[in-house]
């Protein structure tokens, strides 16, 4: 039972950390979405001088990074309690979850092709397979 | 290749490049003297695999101004096609099959992508 217990926390940081993965990179397009395209070096500098003197201008960037950041806090726990070849094909979660939130969330309305949803496949089957057993 | 076709290969390259150092510097800071958790910041090789880290947000940032996440997101995964080759060529990590064949479909996965694109 005890064990049990141990492993139910281990996979719930695990779904939690893939879906703070999967916030932070939607909370970041997001933010640059509202700040713009950015293709200059002025205008880059623009970016690191507001998101520092006025943080509330870029919430999404900030939010996103913050996310990112206590998603590996999370990752770094998951990463205590059990195997890298048991967690990490797991992370691979995180691109359908990009996917499905970018599609859905009104804010950013990404389109949904074949090619994406055929690409995106590939790619997860793929990083499941290199991050399994160190052996094989 | 656009600006920011070319900003998306500069994070793949970064973010494998990140992975590499750190790797290789908490190796390195598991043999220094010191408390568990200062040790890594003295090394120099994770130092410098923070700054990569840092450096690669701030090209992130610049790249999801202009692509879509969903389009973008997947993309990165090519780090670890990077890795696998770095480790298999220079680290004398045995990569079977298995790996292989996942590198194979991440490559293959991208240029669908790409294709849509």
């Amino acid at each position: 039972m005890a064990i049990e217990r141990r492993s139910l926390i281990s996979v719930v940081l695990l779904l939690v950390s893939v879906t703070l993965i999967a916030a932070g990179q939607l909370f970041m397009r997001r933010g640059m979405l509202e700040f713009g395209e950015i293709d200059s070096f002025a205008a880059f500098v623009n970016l690191v001088w507001s998101g520092l003197a006025a943080p509330s201008t870029i919430a999404y960037v900030w939010a996103g990074m913050i996310v990112y950041a206590a998603a590996v806090m999370v990752w770094l726990q998951v990463l205590s309690r059990m195997a890298l070849s048991l967690a990490f094909p797991m992370m691979s979660i995180s691109y359908v979850l990009v996917y499905l939130g970018a599609a859905f969330w009104p804010a950013l309305a990404e389109p949904i092709g074949w090619y994406r949803i055929a690409g995106t496949t590939l790619i997860m089957l793929g990083v499941g397979m290199v991050a399994q057993s160190r052996q094989g | 290749m656009s600006l920011s076709g070319v900003l998306l290969m500069a994070s793949v390259v970064l973010a494998g490049l990140a992975q590499i150092l750190l790797k290789h510097g908490m190796t390195r800071a598991a043999d220094r003297a010191g408390h568990a958790w200062l040790r890594p910041l003295q090394e120099p090789l994770v130092l410098t695999g923070m700054s990569a880290q840092i450096l690669l947000t701030c090209i992130w940032l610049v790249v999801l101004s202009h692509i879509d996440v969903s389009l973008a997101f997947p993309v990165l995964s090519l780090s670890y096609v990077a890795v696998v080759a770095y480790s298999a060529l220079f680290m004398g990590d045995a990569v079977g099959l298995r790996r292989w064949c996942g590198v194979l479909l991440i490559v293959i996965g991208v240029a669908v992508l790409a294709c849509g694109h």
